[in-house]
């Protein structure tokens, strides 16, 4: 199941004010509008992870940090945050960070074997057999 | 709206707005076996992707949402002087029509009116057609039967040239409510009973599949002569009641109230951020901010109460302790004492009082000190539970000789640091107002790392929202000083 962490930014929200419009009209029940919801994690979460390519650096000071149930939340005060074009500077951030290692592949690792490539191709030739 | 990102931002946007679709497109599909299964019909599914384009779309997520990255100037619809006198009933309609491209209206020219009508678009002339009506989240309804044009002017309070005069005339209840990505904001500056709702379009009225036509027509609506069509602003949809200024998706809302002469002028802001898919200026961000700060205040809400019930579940244990305590180590008296409340003057009289002496004035500040010294009285009532549970921190923190001077400042103020101590937190307010921001990054961390108060993060798949604006990382490595 993926993180329904990213419910809670512009892409999220405005889906989400529109599946209540929606609700609120009643077109569609909240069991749908949930269903939507957990298709948009599926989406988000895949899109992030396969289409985005760049990288940020960023700098400030730390004014809180908390962890909980495997949820980083910091409070970063005069940030500036750095791309390859451009430098983005705020006085206070908030980052919700959840564990990027709790994932469902990783969680069925164990099973995946390490094949060399030189080693492979024996195995699909008798596969093909 | 002064934009801060210069050209070179919007390059490295650029493949923003196509992850958002690509977003978009893929949920839609997604959801629409989900659609098909609950039996809901194929036009909900569609009204749903228009509403959310929409609303991304007015949103300051993605400036370069569309092609067109012109930001747009903004615009003085002059409405004719016989409108304001028409105006008497708010039965008044605009509609902005659908165009394909460009955003057209065409407004009347008027040299003696009344009445404005601000119009902020991307720099294309727009033409506003007879039959439009336009409805301000107040509730105030204008229609417009003659067509008007809108043109591009300098400056926020500047006249357009109005080919045609225009009569705006007065519209009973709107009928259908008109799909249109283009809000029209409209103030009053009187309370009329003139009803303007401006309904943001959320449909293309042309059915029209191609994203092209959604991305540049917001005002995509076809209004045929003489139909009344709502526009309610989704601010309006937000705060009906509160807010006359209704946000045009990514329109510039400059609090324009234009007042020729007395009488109501209605005045009406238009901004076609269609085009521009900008926030808003800062009327609309008004409504749409307070909303999202609503949202956030709700979440932040329900993590103060969180916090506060983990916390008050520790209070009764806190409190029980004491409580047991004296029965089991005071004899009679001890049980006599329990008997009587607290708060009773006589207590100081026969109680017996360990440790400092009662100085204090205040005899139920005495008293309670003397239950929080002992912590052998059982019967305490519920205003000293907590004074109590105050104390019992307090000793627990600090030393038990503690001096009357801290408990009697835990007495007064609960909430306040004692002097002594009161140098040790930097700030009290971190919890309720640290966490509230614009500025927000949802993400995952691969890694997090401290050595002594050296901060390093090692992000990664995050969005990024600096005051509306969006952007997306596959990878964010920072460091910070506690």
């Amino acid at each position: 199941m993926a993180y329904q962490l990213y419910r809670n930014t512009t892409l999220g929200n405005s889906l989400q004010e529109s599946l209540d419009e929606l609700i609120q009209s009643q077109q569609i029940t909240p069991q749908l509008a949930l269903q939507v919801l957990l298709q948009f994690d599926k989406a988000i979460n895949s899109a992030l992870a396969q289409r985005v390519r760049n990288r940020v650096n960023f700098r400030g000071s730390l004014n809180t940090y908390r962890f909980c149930d495997n949820v980083w939340t910091f409070v970063l005060n005069d940030v500036e945050f750095r791309e390859v074009t451009e430098l983005i500077k705020v006085d206070k951030v908030k980052i919700v960070a959840c564990d990027g290692k709790m994932d469902e592949k990783i969680a069925n690792q164990p099973y995946l074997l390490a094949v060399a490539p030189e080693e492979l191709a024996p195995l699909t030739a008798q596969c093909s057999n | 709206m002064a934009c801060i990102n210069p050209v070179s931002l919007q390059h490295a946007d650029c493949g923003k707005p196509k992850l958002y679709r690509s977003v978009i497109e893929d949920v839609i599909e997604g959801a629409r076996h989900l659609f098909a299964e609950e039996g809901v019909e194929e036009q909900v599914l569609k009204d749903l992707k228009q509403l959310w384009e929409t609303k991304v779309l007015q949103s300051k997520a993605t400036e370069d949402f569309f092609r067109n990255s012109i930001h747009s100037p903004l615009f003085t619809l002059q409405l004719p002087h016989s409108l304001h006198q028409t105006l008497q009933s708010p039965t008044a309609s605009l509609v902005i029509p659908a165009g394909r491209t460009l955003p057209k209206f065409t407004t009347a020219e008027l040299g003696t009116s009344n009445s404005r009508a601000n119009l902020a678009f991307s720099g294309y002339p727009i033409h506003v057609p007879a039959g439009v009506t336009l409805q301000t989240a107040s509730g105030h309804l204008y229609k417009v039967n003659v067509p008007i044009m809108v043109t591009q002017t300098s400056g926020r309070a500047s006249i357009l040239q109005h080919p045609v005069q225009q009569v705006i005339q007065q519209l009973g209840q709107p009928s259908v409510p008109q799909l249109n990505p283009c809000c029209l904001q409209a103030t009053t500056e009187k309370a009329q009973r003139m009803e303007t709702v401006l309904q943001q379009p959320t449909i293309l009225h042309s059915g029209t599949e191609d994203r092209k036509h959604l991305e540049k027509a917001t005002c995509d609506t076809l209004v045929p002569p003489g139909n009344e069509h709502k526009i309610t602003s989704e601010a309006l949809l937000s705060q009906p009641e509160s807010s006359q200024y209704i946000g045009l998706p990514g329109v510039v809302f400059p609090p324009q109230v234009s007042q020729t002469d007395s009488n109501v002028e209605p005045v009406v802001s238009v901004s076609a951020s269609m085009i521009q898919n900008l926030h808003g200026g800062p009327l609309f961000k008004g409504p749409q901010g307070t909303r999202d700060q609503h949202v956030s205040d709700v979440q932040l809400h329900l993590l103060k109460n969180r916090k506060f019930e983990c916390d008050s579940v520790k209070q009764p244990r806190n409190i029980e302790e004491p409580s047991s305590l004296p029965v089991s180590e005071k004899g009679s008296n001890s049980q006599m004492d329990l008997s009587i409340q607290v708060t009773d003057d006589d207590i100081n009289e026969i109680i017996q009082i360990d440790g400092t002496g009662d100085t204090s004035s205040n005899d139920e500040t005495g008293s309670t000190r003397d239950v929080d010294e002992n912590e052998f009285l059982g019967i305490i009532d519920a205003g000293d539970l907590k004074v109590l549970e105050e104390e019992a921190d307090s000793i627990s923190n600090e030393d038990s000789t503690t001096n009357s001077s801290d408990n009697e400042d835990s007495q007064i103020d609960i909430v306040e640091e004692d002097p002594l101590n009161s140098g040790d937190d930097v700030s009290e307010q971190d919890m309720s107002d640290l966490f509230d921001t614009d500025n927000v990054i949802v993400c995952q961390y691969d890694k997090i790392h401290r050595s002594k108060n050296k901060w390093k993060f090692y992000l990664k798949d995050g969005i990024m929202c600096f005051g509306g604006r969006d952007y997306v990382f596959a990878k964010a490595i920072g460091d910070a000083e506690w």
